[in-house]
């Protein structure tokens, strides 16, 4: 009795409060998830070492606080051709690199071109593997004026606007890139509202303040990112003050953020998606009902509350609802319903049980807890008779398999998105698009509704939100109705910081954004 | 002697090689390649395949090795796929974060390990000996990240006396004193194995050497004890001390991974590891060449002290 | 780390006793060490009559359950599960796995040492430089390796361990071969005409075997905790299958909130490993006399 009271004590949760510690009024110490890459923005695949980008470069044109809405940054107006095929964008006046040279058209027109054109001399300071994907549509990159840039496409491309937004095709500095070659990668110089001063290599990158930036110098003085890769470790430096702020907080150490006096917990809706692809061109799954039964099967609410404590909540579509302007929930829905599932996958024929193999990654960026999630889905499923078989792969792996898509293999697969772009263009169409079935692309269900297809290919035509808002909407119906994935949930990014820092927001594209206005007491 | 000395640099080349081979070998076994882990789910095979030409990916693969060890050979270790940088100096930098703590933990293991060790040994079966091995054994039994972690938590979270990760302070320090307020912890945590193992084979070694015959002649020839102790015990124990110091440098270089990983040191096992998560060829590559490369050379050198140590051997 | 290559009592007194043999009685701790892996091996054989909770099902509503707390003896883990059911379920899977590896990396290093030992000459020439390769190359790294090559699963785990270990035994046997086979009797059979063969299994390996019985069973416990690391890593025993490894590796993340999910496992991994090195350690002082003798 006594020992079963004392346990509880001897086994509590340690907290203590952030001390004062190392601290330095003026300098924000960051915390990432691993040792950045590169800092050349075109090289860039992970959102980690992104997370450096708004801090040295700026974009064209970017989002609005806290939202998906576009708004100049160094372009001040932009308009579009009425066939589409040319935009035109009047650049600011009066920026310059870090290295003092000017911001002008000339470097905008490098910037693209060498991330586009293999034979540009600057080409191999790559390779640049967003680049394609996201700037495709690029057919010429035009300099009109020294303040005017103007791109032509070779087809018609609604998304291309935001994806001027993305890392990828930040501004880079054409003097600086033609001075250091292959090494601007580790000498980065943009028009952001930091310069960079060192890279001690996995120990930490050093910025300082560029008090000429055209938004307003920044009321830090020096930025510090460290990297510390294991995820218990992070937030041991996070609670012993080691850095002011860290992102992605383990779900069971929120709690213990919370109750730390001198530590605030954000959090923020993010543009992401959690699912399981399921293998629509063999059995069991090539069975809408059966499709249906395992969406009715997943506790999708335990699941969210109790594993990712709240750092998720459940998805009801491919779109998530950061993305408003094409998001809806008036869809069928699938509230955990283990007896309808079973009635489901009575009125099937089908009989129980079901065998299938589900291939679970061990991690992965954006996959949330995908083995434990994993699991949990495991076990729902095996109550309703659907009994499943886990295959766990790590991310190198696991990619290759999906890759190469499920086939014969497996029915299940998880897998998550960011749309940082906040634009479904540039994601929807690897996923669901009938000619992207794996190998080709990776809708790894093989996924196929000339509806959908028919929707998609649209939707790069419409130009007005508003219009591509509901043609989004209208994937988003159909494909909820289809059920070709079991919907989990929608990530809620989140984020530890220190009371002393000020003018933190977590943006909804997952970016570090207006780092200008952030301080340290 | 000479002949022995190039035969066995031969034999390291010949090694290095093997070791080569199979690395390659085994990077290209795994599934995935780096060009698919780059783009993740977000490119279409096309864009794959395009990122594996920039990459020589596409080529046979004895060309890729012939390739690569045509550059190896030239000093040339490639770039790292994942970090845009030359292989070697990210090898040599993360080295020698490893260096710094396999040392401090070869002297922390080796100076309390050899204590206890000739303490036990020379209080043979009294409750002193009975109790130092005991915690010996419980030192092999427990899982290094384990203690690491432990040590986490009672030093750097409750006590606050020492800083839970990383080999510098982020602000200012980098200084000697900081560098070692960081190193304490994942030294001890990585030494505790090697202690353990160190106090009970220098225990095991003092007392088979007190009970050599030699001895015994020495002391029936009315030599002074602490002459004999010091002289014949410490002089024949040094072969098996040389042999510890060889197998204890090799298994920390294998073994700091987990270390690494739990205190955030930037050493070369976690290195390792993330480039083949990665599939970074040329850095796992590169990686392995070396830490091969640095055993072999330690395997080498130990055998060269046996020879200088125990003349019976140097006409074996 | 591998004690093999420097002390292997072997042969000398192996077969001619010099003085009192010890027995168990005599070693107090030896016994508690031969108590604690008997105890554990009985558990994990029993399980499956004992009356558990399911190991597999999950109550995500009552997860990092304290001990005691919500009916779980041991606590839960984080999807619910209770940790005393999936701790003795586990210790199947381990100590098979464990046992398993070991018994591979034996036959295979342990011929190859043999052949290297015994032969000698080019074939054992070679055979030791191949090993050498092997021992070059980090060890986690063709675990990692090999792992990803082969496919998720424990077996697949395994055999990367037993494949990484092949080179201890190889070595290890080798060295106690060559001391073996300067011996009067091998030259003996060797002179009445015994086949090489028959002189490697009748003389050789009944030489070789009880210093070898010690190392394995030190070498098991290191398997274990080896298993562990890898886990550590994420490679290993697929959900939801239980394996100490894999509940360490997972309880690590809760170490801050909920340190009895790691701690169980642990405290089982130690007594379990720290019991098996007490038996091999008995074992070796009761192979070979003269060391214990020296304690007295």
């Amino acid at each position: 009795m006594a020992l079963s009271a004392l346990a509880p004590t001897l086994l509590a949760p340690i907290t203590r409060a952030a001390p004062a510690g190392v601290a330095t009024p003026g300098v924000l110490v960051v915390g990432l998830v691993a040792e950045p890459t590169s800092l050349d923005p075109g090289q860039l695949t992970d959102i980690n070492s992104m997370k450096l980008l708004g801090a040295l470069y700026d974009t064209l044109v970017r989002f609005k606080p806290n939202s998906f809405d576009l708004e100049p940054s160094l372009a001040t107006s932009w308009d579009r051709s009425a066939d589409g095929l040319l935009y035109t964008f009047r650049l600011r006046s009066g920026v310059k690199f870090h290295d003092g040279s000017d911001f002008n058209a000339d470097a905008v027109k490098f910037t693209y071109d060498r991330l586009l054109d293999p034979n540009h001399p600057y080409a191999d300071t790559g390779p640049f593997p967003f680049a394609p994907g996201y700037y495709g549509s690029i057919a010429e990159t035009i300099v009109v004026d020294p303040m005017t840039v103007q791109f032509r496409l070779r087809r018609e491309d609604a998304g291309l606007l935001d994806a001027f937004t993305l890392n990828t095709g930040r501004i880079v500095s054409p003097q600086a890139v033609m001075a250091s070659r292959k090494d601007f990668a580790q000498n980065p110089v943009g028009t952001g509202p930091f310069k960079f001063v060192s890279w001690d290599h996995n120990v930490r990158i050093t910025l300082t303040a560029n008090p000429d930036y055209w938004d307003g110098a920044p009321a830090l003085q020096q930025m510090i990112f460290r990297p510390l890769a294991d995820e218990q470790t992070r937030i041991t430096e996070f609670l012993s003050g080691g850095v002011d702020v860290i992102f992605d907080v383990p779900p069971d150490n929120i709690e213990q953020v919370k109750t730390t006096s001198g530590a605030v917990f954000l959090s923020q809706p993010g543009p992401h998606v959690w699912w399981v692809t399921l293998n629509t061109k063999k059995p069991p799954f090539d069975n809408p009902l059966l499709r249906q039964a395992a969406n009715y099967a997943v506790n999708k609410d335990a699941l969210t509350q109790d594993i990712l404590k709240g750092t998720g909540t459940p998805s009801v579509g491919p779109i998530p609802p950061a993305l408003t302007w094409a998001y809806t929930d008036q869809v069928a829905r699938y509230n955990y319903d283990p007896d309808r599932a079973k009635a489901l996958i009575q009125q099937s024929g089908v009989l129980t049980p079901i065998n299938v193999t589900f291939w679970v990654t061990e991690s992965g960026s954006g996959m949330q807890s995908p083995k434990t999630m994993g699991t949990a889905i495991q076990a729902d499923l095996n109550a309703v008779g659907i009994n499943t078989q886990i295959q766990t792969f790590e991310w190198g792996a696991f990619l290759n398999k999906y890759g190469a898509g499920l086939g014969d293999e497996a029915a299940m697969a998880e897998l998550s998105w960011m749309f940082d772009s906040g634009d479904p263009a540039h994601m929807l169409p690897n996923n669901l698009w009938g000619p992207a079935c794996s190998p080709k692309g990776f809708n790894g269900g093989c996924y196929q509704s000339a509806q959908v297809d028919e929707l998609l290919d649209s939707a790069l035509k419409v130009y007005d939100r508003e219009q591509r808002g509901s043609i989004y909407k209208q994937i988003q119906r159909i494909v909820a109705a289809d059920a070709p994935w079991i919907f989990i949930d929608n990530q809620i990014q989140n984020a530890a910081i220190s009371t002393r820092v000020g003018g933190l927001d977590l943006h909804p594209s997952f970016y570090m954004t207006f780092l200008n206005r952030i301080s340290a007491a | 002697m000479q002949r022995y000395l190039v035969q066995r640099l031969l034999l390291v080349v010949l090694v290095l090689l093997g070791v080569s081979l199979l690395v390659f070998v085994v990077t290209r076994l795994t599934p995935g390649d780096p060009a698919r882990v780059l783009l993740g789910p977000r490119a279409t095979d096309e864009q794959v395949a395009t990122l594996r030409v920039a990459y020589g990916l596409d080529q046979p693969i004895h060309v890729q090795y012939l390739t690569w060890l045509g550059r190896i050979v030239r000093g040339d270790f490639g770039e790292s796929i994942q970090l845009h940088r030359p292989v070697l100096g990210e090898v040599l930098d993360r080295f020698r974060g490893t260096l710094i703590l396999a040392v401090a933990a070869m002297v922390i293991s080796f100076s309390v390990g050899i204590v206890f060790g000739v303490t036990a040994a020379l209080r043979a079966s009294s409750f002193l000996d009975r109790v130092l091995m005991s915690v010996a054994l419980l030192g092999i039994s427990l899982p290094p990240f384990w203690v690491g972690l432990i040590l986490i938590i009672t030093f750097s979270l409750v006590l606050r006396w020492l800083p839970a990760t990383g080999m510098f302070s982020p602000t200012g320090g980098g200084d000697f004193s900081d560098v070692f307020a960081h190193l304490v912890l994942p030294a001890v945590s990585l030494a505790v194995v090697p202690l353990a193992v160190i106090a009970r084979l220098t225990r095991a070694n003092v007392l088979e050497v007190l009970s050599q015959l030699y001895v015994r002649t020495a002391r029936a020839k009315g030599l002074p004890s602490r002459i004999v102790v010091v002289r014949h015990v410490l002089r024949n124990t040094l072969i098996g001390t040389v042999t510890i110091l060889g197998l204890e440098a090799g298994w920390l270089l294998a073994g700091t991974v987990y270390i690494e990983t739990v205190f955030a040191w930037p050493g070369i096992g976690a290195m390792l590891v993330n480039a083949i998560l990665q599939r970074d060829y040329p850095l796992v590559q590169g990686g392995v060449l070396l830490v091969a490369g640095i055993y072999v050379l330690i395997n080498l050198s130990t055998d060269i002290m046996y020879l200088y140590l125990d003349p019976r051997l140097r006409h074996a | 780390m591998p004690e093999l290559a420097v002390e292997l009592p072997v042969g000398r007194h192996a077969n001619h006793v010099s003085g009192r043999r010890l027995s168990l009685f005599d070693r107090p701790l030896l016994s508690v060490g031969v108590s604690l892996v008997l105890l554990i091996m009985v558990l994990a054989v029993l399980v499956p009559v004992l009356p558990l909770h399911d190991p597999n099902v999950t109550a995500p509503a009552r997860r990092l359950s304290g001990p005691s707390v919500n009916g779980y003896v041991l606590g839960s883990d984080q999807l619910g599960r209770d940790l005393l059911s999936r701790l003795l379920w586990g210790a199947r899977v381990s100590i098979s796995v464990a046992l398993v590896a070991s018994a591979v990396a034996f036959v295979g290093g342990g011929t190859i040492g043999l052949v290297a030992g015994y032969y000698g000459g080019l074939v054992g020439n070679i055979l030791m430089r191949l090993i050498d390769v092997l021992m070059a190359f980090p060890y986690v790294l063709l675990a990692i390796a090999l792992v990803a090559a082969l496919g998720p699963g424990l077996l697949n785990a395994l055999i990367a361990i037993a494949v990484v270990n092949i080179s201890f035994y190889a070595r290890g046997v080798r060295a106690a071969v060559l001391v073996v086979r300067q011996m009067a009797f091998i030259e003996a059979a060797r002179a009445l005409g015994a086949r090489d063969v028959r002189i490697l299994l009748r003389e050789v390996l009944p030489s070789v075997a009880p210093p070898l019985l010690v190392f394995v069973t030190l070498n098991i416990g290191a398997l274990i905790v080896e298993t562990a690391g890898l886990s550590f890593i994420g490679l290993g025993a697929q959900p939801p299958t239980a394996d100490w490894g894999t509940m360490l590796a997972d309880g690590r993340q809760f170490m801050m909130t909920a340190p009895h999910v790691a701690a169980v496992p642990g405290l089982a991994v130690l007594a379990l490993v720290w019991g098996l090195n007490m038996v091999g350690d008995g074992l070796r002082d009761l192979l070979d006399p003269s060391l214990a003798h020296a304690t007295r």
